[in-house]
């Protein structure tokens, strides 16, 4: 279920999970952001299922447990969005080396608009797109062992949404490296309001 | 006898780039040349059918000398020395850091301490070796590849990094096999580079875009119309593949050195053309940075596909599309800004 906020619309991923990027130290093994195995540290990140605000946003963080999903490789999956006027999709997420792709905005016109995505890369690095850092955590886990001094980021970043008309869903790149782990919709009141008053005169 | 080079700097991160690009990047540093400057004039693909070797620093050349392949626009020049021993290995490189040349060193990740495959993960990685302290029995090294290291490092250890067969690793089939046989890497800066100039920077683009248009004879894959070919090639043997994932693997390795050719690049435009104040020439830069993000993708399938390559394969076509179509795009408006200016 979406969480709705003042300004911001929470995105429910769950069902649109398909991966585990997260590992407690005790079992570094659970999951695997990369094709190595590598994870988050789940001890250095906010709690699981809860809302954390980064910079202003506030995302849904997804569970940590073991065994649990909660992120989203992109495969071109089809996100739907409580219908609303929005100026920017929020994202949580890190890619496998640097990328970038669209995602393509589905309107409640029928219009269809290609926006960019980009994220940094997961390694410690800094931001190639001019992200903010979420998450600087302290370790990085590989399967076998907790590694001290090099730590993974999550990044904040986010995807304009230019139109000033109501957004229905969105279709995810078809690309592997860039994984998700929270979306929050931001509302544009200002533009809410004088569609209003346009549809009133 | 102690002998340590100064100064040595590490190269900032760029996930991107090779592990090859950034102990260049050092040497380059140490001249007082910006490495993006030099490291990213040239930009090419190039590869000859079965080159590939499983090592971090694999890069597919057109002639033997590597520095010519990678700078070919600046005075330098590079040598792969085989010592036939440890103690061979160790001697050479002694004598290159006695004659004020810092040594670019192979290495099995496997031993290294500060490594996270220490003990753990066989794979071919490269460093930078700038001193030694014969009293200490210690070597010093610079890694610039997170975690990173930079300091004296225990002989014993470097010897057995460097001595490794690097053997075939189920966890990490890209990097493992290739064995390591003590080999290091010399680049020698041989005169005064060119002037930072717009006559210079289009000169060097019109050459490369040369290069993407003209393609050699012989079965090597080169310029645009080799990268589409190779591709093709590859998309191909991944779509009959039975599952040993050889043409994803090569795609990983091979594409790694593609990747941080074209990266550096757009680094190389987007910096001149912040220098020489530029606009167009950073406009074209970002555009090339577009299609190394392209390689992070195919890179990716190709990894996340290996188990799978048949299934992998249409939308490795569909990526390669993507890329070839956006590559030749950016050579266009390459093209129209030498027309331009």
């Amino acid at each position: 279920m979406h969480v709705t906020h003042e300004a911001f619309v929470m995105l429910d991923l769950a069902s649109a999970f398909n991966n585990d990027g997260i590992s407690y130290p005790e079992n570094v093994a659970d999951g695997g952001f990369n094709v190595w195995g590598n994870t988050f540290p789940a001890d250095e990140l906010p709690a699981s299922r809860g809302v954390v605000e980064v910079a202003g946003v506030p995302f849904r963080f997804p569970p940590k447990e073991d065994g649990q999903l909660n992120s989203v490789v992109c495969r071109g999956q089809v996100l739907e969005v409580p219908p609303g006027l929005y100026d920017w999709i929020y994202v949580l997420g890190a890619s496998e080396r640097r990328s970038e792709d669209w995602v393509y905005l589905h309107y409640a016109s029928g219009a269809v608009d290609p926006e960019w995505l980009r994220l940094s890369d997961f390694w410690p690095s800094a931001p190639h797109f001019g992200e903010v850092a979420a998450f600087r955590c302290r370790h990085m886990h590989y399967p076998r062992h907790v590694q001290a001094d090099m730590g993974p980021v999550m990044w904040r970043q986010r995807v304009p949404v230019p139109r000033q008309e109501a957004l229905q869903r969105l279709r995810l790149p078809d690309n592997v490296a860039i994984h998700l782990f929270a979306l929050t919709c931001a509302r544009s009141p200002g533009a809410a309001a004088e569609r209003a008053r346009q549809e009133a005169q | 006898m102690k002998m340590v080079l100064s100064p040595i700097t590490a190269w900032p991160h760029d996930d991107v780039a090779s592990c090859l690009m950034t102990c260049i990047a050092t040497v380059l540093a140490r001249h007082g040349h910006d490495p993006r400057l030099v490291l990213g004039a040239n930009w090419d693909f190039y590869y000859a059918p079965g080159d590939f070797r499983r090592e971090e620093y694999y890069y597919p050349c057109r002639f033997a000398d590597l520095a010519r392949c990678i700078m070919p626009y600046h005075p330098l020049s590079s040598r792969w020395h085989a010592p036939a021993s440890a103690a061979a290995g160790e001697s050479e490189v002694k004598d290159a850091i006695r004659r004020g040349t810092p040594a670019l060193v192979a290495v099995d990740n496997y031993y290294l301490h500060f490594r996270p495959a220490h003990r753990d993960v066989h794979a071919a990685h490269l460093v930078v070796v700038y001193g030694f302290d014969e009293e200490a029995g210690a070597m010093y090294v610079l890694d610039s590849t997170p975690p990173g290291y930079n300091g004296p490092l225990d002989a014993g250890e470097l010897r057995a990094a460097r001595g490794s067969g690097n053997p075939l690793d189920d966890r990490d089939t890209f990097f493992a096999t290739a064995p390591v046989a003590h080999r290091w890497l010399e680049i020698e800066v041989n005169g005064p580079f060119p002037a930072l100039t717009r006559e210079w920077v289009a000169g060097v683009v019109d050459q490369n875009l040369r290069r993407f248009r003209e393609a050699p004879p012989g079965p090597a894959f080169s310029g645009q119309d080799g990268l589409r070919r190779y591709l093709d090639d590859l998309c191909a043997r991944a779509a009959t593949e039975s599952g040993d994932g050889a043409a994803l693997e090569e795609l990983y390795v091979v594409g790694w050195a593609v990747q941080g050719t074209t990266a550096l690049h757009a680094a190389f435009l987007m910096t001149a053309g912040r220098l020489l104040g530029w606009d167009r020439l950073s406009e074209a830069g970002r555009r090339v940075d577009r299609l190394a993000h392209h390689w992070t993708a195919l890179r990716m399938m190709g990894a996340h596909g290996l188990k799978a390559p048949q299934d992998m394969a249409p939308r490795l076509r569909h990526r390669a599309a993507l890329l070839l179509g956006d590559q030749e795009q950016a050579l266009l408006e390459l093209q129209w800004l030498l027309r331009r200016g």
